[in-house]
């Protein structure tokens, strides 16, 4: 844009605080400030808007006294609350400030006693009695050094002894809580072991599918349900084969619904006993439509005798 | 993540030298034993804590109320700040969780107060004015009621609470408080074309709000 176009007044909000702000380009800056001069309502929009950011300035304000004191006094007690709890680096330190302590007194001053006693030509009696104050000095010294030392052992070890007590508490806890547990398990154990029990008994077989065809004539009445507990372990098929006379034979087939054989029996002997058995695996018959074929058989012929069918569903 | 360990407050060199030399505490990140560190970060974040809570509670017992908690949670959690992040931007997620909490709750006690309204129980209930009155200050607040609000910090303070939540926080963080761009998206958790804009339409709404009223001064 060129210098000695016009600054348009519709771009004052866009420039003002760029302009304020002093990252308005040097080059439009010169423009603005020109066109300022002789438009009084730009000037005007100008000075509102420095009053505006003044007075946002002035808005800014200092925490209100005893705000800061009162959060760093918390921040205080927080850390103490902190540094109590840390036992273990309590006792490091310790271990540590012992280690690093210079060994008392008596020893040293009892080496340096000669040697100023030559320095100074002091007799013997009273660089003795000095030296005897002294080792008594630094023993009593020492022993409130030693004092203050137990008092912190024993300080801590309170702590420890607390720390142990609570720690006992929260196992003896855990223990009644796994015990309770244990309880627990061993109920559902005894009561899993029960059922199991059950169904192992030979009541689990008892039939429950019972096909029962009275005559030879075949069936093509309605189609029932034969509904099987799924628990059973087995089902039994029981045709009930009355007056089936005059066939040296019989054989039943069962199918499924489509057609296609699941299981034959093989040849029984024929007499009117009265009672054809299969045994069924729960499962092995998927729920479904199922049909049985009872076959008489003479010599090589098959002569089917009655047919049976049902739609079998498990519980 | 902004790298300088302040937002905008150069570390003051008189406490920096405060007897513990160039020691830093190591969860601060700011010059001088811990207690020292911390109470330069109450006096650095005091004010922008405070002004964004301001803005989103407009309130200003409510937001006095929301920092204080923020620093205590701070406080309580400062084990677990791990420096990944500055602590700036650690305390304003603290402070933006326990606004929307307290907003939750303000609008909680408003639905309750304006369903006994309805059914009669409460005829008039002062609290229930102050809520209706927070809930709708764009109206309440005209050029003309700014006008007669006397003072300017006070019309100006009245104009700021009829922005919107955001860009009001925006204006007072970068106007108020002299943060820089980079500093407010890190605050507030703002794209920097988002603070670009709430800042610029919070600055023209602003202005519009305060025209007469600035007019009127200038004659």
């Amino acid at each position: 844009m060129k210098a000695d176009t016009p600054f348009p007044c519709s771009r004052i909000d866009e420039i003002v605080y760029d302009y304020l702000d002093r990252t308005l380009e040097p080059r439009e800056s010169q423009r603005f400030e020109r066109h300022l001069g002789t438009c009084p309502s730009c000037a005007s929009a100008l000075w509102e808007t420095e009053r505006m950011l003044e007075g946002l300035t002035a808005l800014k304000e200092e925490p209100e006294s005893g705000v800061v004191e009162a959060l760093v006094e918390r921040f205080r007690q927080e850390s103490a609350r902190k540094t109590r709890g840390k036992v273990v680096e309590l006792r490091s330190h310790q271990k540590k400030r012992r280690d690093g302590r210079p060994s008392p007194g008596p020893p040293d001053l009892a080496q340096a006693g000669p040697e100023a006693a030559a320095r100074s030509g002091v007799s013997w009696p009273r660089l003795l009695a000095a030296g005897l104050a002294a080792v008594s000095l630094a023993l009593s010294f020492w022993v409130v050094q030693l004092r203050s030392q137990l008092e912190d052992v024993a300080s801590v070890a309170a702590v420890d002894r607390a720390s142990d007590h609570d720690r006992l508490a929260s196992l003896e806890s855990q223990i009644d809580a796994s015990r309770s547990e244990l309880a627990r398990s061993q109920a559902t154990i005894r009561e899993l072991e029960e059922q199991m029990t059950r169904l192992l008994q030979p009541q689990a077989f008892v039939p429950t599918a019972y096909v029962y065809p009275p005559t030879y004539l075949r069936y093509s009445g309605e189609t029932p349900t034969v509904t099987v507990p799924r628990t059973a372990g087995f089902f039994q098929l029981t045709f009930v084969l009355d007056d089936v006379q005059g066939f040296p034979a019989l054989q039943v087939s069962v199918l499924r619904g489509d057609g296609a054989q699941v299981w034959r029996s093989g040849a029984v002997p024929g007499d009117d006993s009265g009672h054809l058995t299969t045994l069924f695996r729960h499962g092995f018959l998927p729920a479904g439509a199922y049909r049985a074929e009872l076959f008489g058989l003479v010599d090589d012929k098959r002569s089917e005798l009655a047919r049976y069918e049902w739609e079998l569903a498990y519980e | 993540m902004n790298g300088k360990p302040i937002a905008r407050v150069e570390p003051d060199p008189d406490r920096q030298s405060g007897g513990t030399g160039a020691e830093k505490h190591p969860v601060l990140a700011l010059a001088g034993n811990g207690e020292e560190a911390f109470a330069n970060r109450v006096r650095e974040l005091h004010g922008p804590l405070l002004q964004t809570a301001v803005s989103y509670l407009r309130n200003r017992d409510a937001a006095e109320e929301v920092v204080q908690e923020t620093w205590i949670a701070a406080i309580r959690g400062l084990s677990g700040f791990k420096g990944k992040s500055s602590f700036r931007s650690w305390i304003f997620v603290i402070l933006l969780n326990h606004t929307k909490q307290k907003l939750k709750g303000e609008r909680r006690r408003k639905q309750l107060l304006g369903s006994a309204l309805k059914d009669g129980r409460v005829e008039t209930d002062p609290v229930t004015t102050a809520v209706s009155q927070h809930g709708a200050p764009s109206s309440h607040f005209t050029p003309e009621r700014l006008f007669l609000a006397g003072e300017s910090g006070e019309a100006l303070r009245n104009a700021l609470a009829t922005l919107p939540a955001k860009q009001q926080a925006v204006l007072r963080l970068r106007d108020i408080e002299g943060y820089t761009p980079k500093e407010v998206c890190s605050s507030l958790g703002l794209t920097p074309g988002a603070e670009r804009v709430l800042h610029s339409r919070a600055r023209s709404r602003l202005r519009r709000l305060l025209g007469p009223y600035l007019k009127k001064r200038v004659r």
